[in-house]
Order: C-alpha cells, then structure tokens, then sequence
C-alpha cells in the first residue's frame, strides 16, 4: 500500500454488492440454458435488451454524471445524493473490502462462469512438494511423515535463517590431500553468514561425512522431546484400538476426529454403520497424563541459567517459533530442516473447472492450464499529466489531473464505460472527481504487426457494429488536448482518458486511528461491452482468449457482451495544505478552460484563483 | 532528450552507458537489448583461471536478452576455493532480469524475469531461478537458491511471499528497453 | 558517489606521500587524496576504483589485505586509519573507523562510522553499520539487522588461508599498476 498509485480490483465474490455476480454465477452449471454465454450480468430473461438500465439500478445512481454531456456542470444536487450513493458505491474503506481487493495480476478468470476469481474464491489442490534449496521432488507419500520437510542435506541456520553449509572441521589437517575429492571429516554446519556452526550447540555435533545429514543429524541430536511425541503418538494410537492403523492417515478418520471438535460426533452422524462403535469408543479417550505442570526445580534452572549466561545467551521469538520444542537458549537451538513448497493448480470454487495447472517439473515455469484475468480483462493504470503531482503529498484544494489508461487484452474492440461516484465514499472528507471522458472505445488487441501499420495512420474505430457512444463522433486520435469528453490518447489497443481529483483538507490521522483519512482511494466502475463470435455447438472449446474460439464449422455468430466490475485507483495521500491554493466555491471546480493544453507549463494554482482565507 | 548520446549502442542493441565501467569486456557477453546504466560496474576481468587447458572459454558474465543494470550497481562472478584451487567462477544472468540501483551481485545463476530491487545484495554462488522479485534492501546470503514463483526480503532475505502466475508479464522488461 | 577521479589518470592533483610494499598490488584508476602518509602493507591488493582519503590523518594497510573497489577508505582523525593484517573490505564500503583487527572480514556495503574499532576475527555481513566510535570486541559476527554474536566457528585459520590464494589469484587477474603511483 506503500507505493502509489495502485489499482485493485475488487473480486465479485465480495457477497454484499448488490450487483455482484455470485448469485448469477450459481447458474451456470447449466451454461447451455444461459441465452448468451457471456450475458452474466443480468438475468437471463434480458440478453440483448436495454441493459444499460439496469447496471445503473444495480450499481448506481443515475446522477453520478453517466452522461457526459453534463459533465461537472450540475453539481448543485451533490450533498443530497451523496447519502443515497454510499448504500450502492463501492467503499474501499469498508472493511470488508480488504478481502476482495487484488491487483490484476493476482486475479484468475474462469471461462465457464464467464467471472473474475480471486486467490479466495479458488481452490488450490497440490501438484506435487519440493524442497525450495534443493529443488528435489518429494513423492507425496513420504511428505507427511517427514513432517513436510527437506530430508537431504538442506539445513537452515537456527540464527539468522540462512542455509547452512558443510565444511570440515579440521580444514588444515585436509589441506595436503586437498586435491582429493573428500576432504577428510569431520565435518561441521556452518552458516556463511552469521559463522553459526554445529559446534555453537551443547553439546557439539560433528558429523562424519558430508552427505546424508538428516541421517547423522537424528542420530546426533537429543532427542528426550522426540521421545515423548513417539509416547504419545503410541498412546493415542492405542487407545483408538488400532495400533496397526495409521490414524491420521485415513480420511475416515480424520472425519471422526473433526467431528469431536465441531461437536457433530461421528456417532450420532450417521457416518456409517460400521464405524460408529469407533467413534463412541474415541469419545471416551483417556489423556495421556494429567496437563503438564511446571516443574519449580527445572524453571529455577533455567531462571539461573539466565542470570549467569544473560539476555545475549537467550533465543529471540522468531528464533524460538522457528524450532519444534521453543528453546530458550541459542545452545539448544538445532539446525533446521527446509520447509517444503508445493506446486498447485487452482479450481474455479463455483464450477470446479480447473483455472490454473502448472506443469508437474519443478523447474518448470510453464503452465499447461493458465486463466489469468489479465488475459480477458481490461487493465487500467494510472499516470500524472502533471509531473509535479507527488503521491505521496497530494495538495489540497488543487485539481490534480491523471491520465486514466484502459487497455484491452481482447480480440475485439470494446466499449468501455468508466462510473466514479462524484465524491470518494466512505469518508468525512470527501475528494471530488470527475473522469472527463467516461465513455469510449478501445481498440481490439491485434497482431503486432497490426500495429506497426496501425502506428501509421490513426487509430480508427475498428469496424464493428458497436452502437457508437455520443462522444465517439469526437474522437481525435492522438489527441494532446485534454478537451472535456474526448478522449486523451488512443492507440492499438488502450484509450486514455483524463481524471481530476480534488482532494479536501484532512486532518492527519495516521498515528491516532486505525484508518488513514489521507489515503485517496477512488472506486470506479468498469463497465465494458463488446460483440464477441460466440460458437455455441462448442462451448467447451476455446482455450485461448474468449472471443478467438470462433471460426468452426458450428453456428457462429456475433453477441453482446457485457460485463462489469469495480476497480479501486489508490492515488495517492493527501497531503498538509499549502499556503495559497484555497478552497474553490463547491459549485465551480477548478478547471482550465476548455482547449488548454495541459503539456504546458501550468501557472501554479495559486495565481489563478482569487487568494482567499484557508478555512481551519 | 541528452540521455540519447549517453548510450553507446552496439549492433545487438545494447545500449551501454559512456559512464558506466566495464572491465574485461572480453571476458562478457550481452545478450542484446540490454541496457547498462551510468555508474554500472561490470568486472569481466574476474574470470575463471584455467590454468591447463587454455581453451576453455574464459566467460566471466553471460547476461541475456532485455536486462537492465540500473545506475551504481555491481556484477562481480563469484569467487570460492575448491579443491584447494581458489577461483573466480562465471556469472550467468537470463533475460529480463533487472538489477536495482547500487545494488551488488555476486551470483551463480540468474533465471529469466528476475527483478532485483535498489540496494541489495546478491551473495556469492547463490541461484536465482525464474520469476523471482527480490525487494529493495535484501541481503541473500551466499549459496541461496530462491525458487521460483518467489518474493524475497529481509538480512538475511527470505521468501515472504508467492508470486501470482502471471510474473512472467509483471517482470518482462520489453517496455523499458523501449522507453531508454 | 563523489565524482573524485583524482586518482593516477588525473596527474594534476598531487598525491599523498605512498609508502607501497614491493609486493603489493595496486590497480589502475586507485583514487588517493589528502596530505596524510598512506601505507600499503606487503602482499596487500587494491582493486580498481577504490578512494583512500588521507585528508584527516594518516592510513595504514596492514600485510595480505583485500580492498575491493567503490571502497572508501577516510581516515577519521589525526590519529588515522588502521587496518590489520589480511582484512578483506568488500566493495562498497564506507570506512571511517579508526582501527580494524587482523584478519576481519568487511562485506558488502557496509558502513564504519567515524573512530569505530574493529577487533580481530569479526565478520560484518553485507549491509551492516557500525556507529561512531563504537568498539566491536574480537569474534564479534554483525548479522542479520545489525544483531551481534560471538564467533565460535574456529574457521579463522582457513580464512587466512583462503584470503592468500584469493590474493595469489588476483596477482594473476588484475594488472599490477603499484609503479604509476609511486614514481
């Protein structure tokens, strides 16, 4: 959140936006009922009707300025609007908010539910383990009983976390035979950044040979903890009656055990016949002891051990977690072994159709399946026109402009409609904003060799039976003119567009609440349209990008397509008020007229407004 | 803009900065589109010594396609003692790998996509492997591996973080080539 | 990032009084400046592009020393700058201490404030700082952020020998230029 500005995009699996698309999403298991394969939007007895309404009912009030004939020229309804528009705004302080907000390119897109999945709304399911040191596979089966770690020779410093390496002990006694393959042991652990070594521990280990240090490491190291877990491993392994049976292995088993804590005992579950005398009889487990009490004589120990050894001798927290048994002192820490990793494919969680499949090699970076939502969504980025816009220290009062950048990842061209509400939501101090062209079109995104002839001549409007939008008849490629309803810059496949924000005075609030009030996030509403050839005897097919699986023998034909989603534009902190850029009256933004060029040197807000008292 | 006379640019479409240092250059390759910024260290003249057999090809670093070195930062190929011989070993970098400002990389292998933040450094013989984000102020200790997909920070770094599956885009540096 | 490049190619500042060891090694573009005597112990190496400032007071290179380039030395005061034998500065560092022991390690970017003292056998990880005239007893490993511990590896024998064959490879890599300095 550091670094301005960012665009999140919020996941519709955030349940309480009305015109969030879970319910619809529901639907399509049967996606062969659904009139049109990517009419999601709205229900399925509207496809091709006037839906532009309804987005509006769903998500918006009319008065945030759709229309961008209007455009920031009737502002006096806002105050009473303001109220009406936070019930249906996206509020990126809303709490819940948090959870649903991703970058781009942490979004999956499932093509079968035709929606946006975020890392919530998926499934992981493990392709395989791997040591991140060794890059060594690990077979699934040997994974849980070595305890989800490296059992070669990858041991990480108990100290300072770095990887541990072997060295003899004795390295000068190795030196004449040195040019021989196997320096003479013993051998030690040694971390090459912090000069921890085996040796540090009490007592000291010294392997003999520098390979299969797990091995040597069990052996060696003491193990009276270990020795108490296999206790009550047995323990418990008795008292289930089934010695012979690994329990936590057996999924049957691991229902049972998650009933005792949910309190649905198996018994009464009606898991099986067969098993519910099992279940009753675990009910009745016996611990194995009495709960651990504190044995004065061994913490006076450690008490007094501290007093002579002092503070340096003493394990810090993240040393302490990272070991099995928290010990309290640096002698007792014990090399520890690599943490595994996994490589996973991910499932849409509504459709179960498989979003992410990585290939199986672990030094692989391919994938076999890969939906990303970069791939089907527009992205949008932002930039400041204006270079001495700093992010971080947004003036107040002042009307920043930014150019606002969609780009479009699709075949087809798309019309994009951008909604704001016209002050940020969510907060007592309110930032104006105003997108001055919220209507366009961008370019499909073709070959690149489309576009070095593109590149040539300007940037006309792909030839599709698009309705054009009123401010289509205005457009002027490469426009430098940051006119009111035109668009700023269109190129192959992006349209820029400008944006001003005029953030309020606000107090800092960093250091007393929780929420940053300086913080200016602002909610836009993507709505994108566009005619895709939608094959429908082939709904499975495709693969590819959506509107590419076209072009078969089966019934092509040419639909509209709708979708929409709310994005957030962190833009910056506002920052303390500077001297002479005062509040404008509320019913006139500051604004440059129409037609200047904003490349040009701006005079600075302050020599153009009327100086005027700085409300405190 | 006067950047444009800063860059020498070679006929594989390196652009090296006047400014930067680059000693034994016969002892680098450049991939090609790769940039080296003012102030750029590159030591080439730390290479392997083979003392036998001279034939052996006497790379120091190999960088590949559309890297950037961004100003004061180092490539220096590791050096270790094996076998009683002490030796500097090669650096091997991918493509699109950027490396930050001021920082210092004493590296086996870099992977493809790689981004190395502003002020860190790279420990001696460590590997990188692909789609990897280093963030600014890492120290990785020598002889790390970073797996893949992986986020790193901290003295010494660790990985915070997975990286989504498009790190490949994230990380591409076709853009900045073009924008130098 | 001083744009000092004084040093041996730009002959018109004049040098501070070198006193080099037959057998040491200086690269070409060393910069030297200030007035105070500068002392380059026997066997010692200085890679290219390093800065010894003797402006404050004198310094001193002990025998078997490794100095890696972007390195600076400043002497803090008119008591100077000491280094032992077979310390290892790594590149850019920053040194304004007043003493280093023999056989420290000092990786990279690393930062002495002024008058500190280095003991013997300390290791400072990369990215370290030291405050002024703070004192780092001998063992002292600096890790992680700033954290300190005591070094019980006993890998300081193999440490020296190691730094000898580092220093014999580079008498064999770099190009000894000791001679433009002197005179």
């Amino acid at each position: 959140m550091s670094s301005f500005p960012y665009i999140h995009i919020s996941c519709p699996c955030n349940e309480d936006r009305p015109q969030t698309l879970t319910i619809d999403s529901a639907r399509p298991i049967s996606p062969s009922k659904s009139p049109s394969k990517y009419n999601f939007n709205f229900p399925p007895d509207a496809p091709g009707s006037p839906t532009k309404k309804r987005t509006l009912l769903a998500g918006f009030n009319p008065s945030v300025s759709f229309d961008s004939g209007n455009l920031g020229l009737d502002l006096d309804d806002d105050d009473e609007l303001t109220d009406e528009d936070d019930e249906n705004n996206f509020d990126p302080r809303n709490p819940r908010s948090a959870f649903s907000l991703f970058p781009i390119e942490n979004l999956l897109y499932c093509e079968d539910c035709h929606q946006i999945r975020c890392p919530r709304c998926v499934q992981d399911e493990i392709v395989c383990w791997y040591c991140p040191s060794c890059l060594f596979e690990v077979p699934s089966s040997t994974v849980k009983s070595d305890g989800n770690r490296c059992t070669r020779n990858c041991y990480l410093c108990p100290v300072c976390t770095a990887l541990l390496a072997v060295i003899p002990v004795n390295p000068s006694s190795g030196h004449p035979n040195a040019h021989s393959d196997h320096p003479a042991g013993p051998f030690n652990l040694f971390c090459s950044h912090c000069h921890w070594t085996t040796s540090d521990l009490s007592p000291p280990i010294q392997l003999e040979k520098p390979t299969s240090i797990s091995a040597q490491l069990s052996k060696l190291t003491p193990s009276s903890r270990d020795a108490e877990f296999i206790r009550l491993k047995q323990h418990y392994a008795q008292q289930l009656g089934n010695a012979q049976e690994d329990f936590t292995n057996s999924p049957a088993a691991l229902t049972r055990l998650m009933g005792l804590y949910t309190g649905l005992g198996s018994g009464t579950g009606g898991h099986g016949g067969g098993r519910k005398g099992r279940g009753v009889k675990k009910l009745e487990m016996k611990e194995v002891d009495r709960p651990r009490e504190i044995n004065e004589e061994q913490e006076l120990e450690i008490v007094e051990r501290m007093a002579i050894e002092g503070l340096d001798a003493t394990t810090n927290a993240r040393q302490r977690l990272s070991q099995p048994h928290e010990p309290r002192f640096l002698s007792e820490l014990t090399p520890t072994a690599v943490l595994l990793r996994t490589k996973r494919s991910k499932r849409c969680r509504a459709c179960r159709h498989i979003l992410v499949k990585p290939e199986s090699k672990v030094q692989t970076t391919r994938f076999r399946i890969r939906l990303v939502a970069l791939n089907y969504i527009p992205s949008l980025t932002i930039k400041r026109l204006d270079s001495s816009i700093t992010w971080n220290n947004l003036v107040p009062h002042k009307t920043h402009r930014f150019l606002l950048t969609v780009t479009n990842p699709l075949f087809d061209p798309i019309s994009v409609s951008l909604l704001t509400p016209r002050k940020t939501p969510g907060t007592a101090f309110a930032s104006k904003v105003t997108i001055l062209c919220p209507e366009f079109e961008v370019g499909a995104n073709t070959d690149v060799w489309d576009d070095a002839l593109m590149s040539t001549k300007p940037a006309a409007p792909a030839s599709s039976g698009i309705s054009t939008p009123p401010v289509a008849g205005s457009f002027t490629s490469f426009s430098k003119d940051p006119k009111m309803s035109t668009v700023y810059e269109q190129k192959r496949n992006y349209t820029s567009v400008v944006i001003e924000v005029v953030p309020p005075e606000i107090p800092d609030t960093r250091e007393t609440r929780i929420r940053d009030e300086r913080l200016l996030e602002i909610p836009i509403y993507v709505r994108v349209e566009f005619e895709a050839e939608v094959d429908r005897d082939d709904e499975e097919g495709g693969g590819g990008k959506p509107s590419h699986s076209g072009a078969s023998g089966g019934a092509v034909q040419r639909e509209r397509v709708e979708y929409s989603y709310w994005c957030v534009v962190g833009v910056g902190r506002v920052g303390d008020p500077v001297e002479g850029v005062v509040a404008s009256e509320p019913n006139t933004p500051v604004r440059t007229p129409v037609g200047t060029p904003v490349k040009a040197p701006r005079t600075p807000a302050a020599m153009r407004t009327p100086l005027r008292q700085v409300r405190s | 803009m006067s950047q444009k006379s800063e860059y020498i640019q070679t006929e594989t479409g390196n652009k090296v900065s006047r400014k930067s240092l680059i000693i034994g250059s016969q002892n680098i390759i450049l991939g090609g589109k790769t940039i080296i910024q003012a102030d750029c260290c590159i030591r080439g003249d730390l290479r392997r010594l083979v003392p036998q057999n001279q034939n052996a090809a006497a790379v120091a670093i190999a960088v590949g396609r559309y890297c950037f070195l961004s100003k004061g930062c180092l490539l220096r190929p590791p050096s270790k003692t094996y076998r009683g011989q002490f030796s500097y070993y090669p650096m091997k970098l991918g493509d699109h790998v950027f490396v930050g400002e001021a920082s210092v990389v004493e590296a086996a292998v870099i992977g493809s996509y790689v981004s190395i933040g502003k002020n860190c450094v790279i420990g001696k013989f460590s590997i990188i492997k692909d789609c990897v984000r280093i963030e600014d102020g890492t120290v990785i200790a020598p002889n790390s591996v970073i797996p893949s997909f992986s986020s790193v920070e901290g003295h010494p770094g660790v990985v915070v973080e997975e990286l989504p599956e498009t790190a490949a885009e994230m990380l591409e540096l076709k853009e900045l080539y073009k924008s130098i | 990032m001083a744009p000092k490049r004084s040093g041996a190619s730009a002959s018109s500042a004049p040098l501070p009084p070198l006193s080099i060891d037959s057998t040491a090694l200086l690269s070409d573009a060393i910069s030297f400046s200030g007035t105070y005597s500068i002392t380059i112990g026997a066997n010692s190496v200085l890679h290219p592009r390093c800065k010894l400032n003797s402006t404050e007071g004198p310094i001193v290179i002990g025998s078997n020393c490794i100095i890696s380039e972007r390195t600076q030395l400043i002497a803090p005061d008119i008591d100077g700058l000491v280094l032992g034998n077979y310390v290892h500065v790594e590149v850019n560092c920053h040194i304004q201490a007043a003493r280093i022991g023999d056989a420290t390690s000092i990786e990279v970017g690393t930062k002495l404030g002024k008058g500190s003292c280095i003991g013997d056998n300390c290791t400072l990880s990369p990215l370290s700082t030291i405050f002024d005239v703070d004192v780092l007893p001998a063992y002292t490993v600096v890790y992680g952020e700033n954290h300190r511990r005591m070094d019980n590896s006993a890998t300081a024998v193999a440490r020296n020998e190691t730094m000898l064959a580092h220093i014999d490879c580079l008498k064999k890599l770099l190009l000894n230029k000791a001679e433009k300095y002197t005179r």
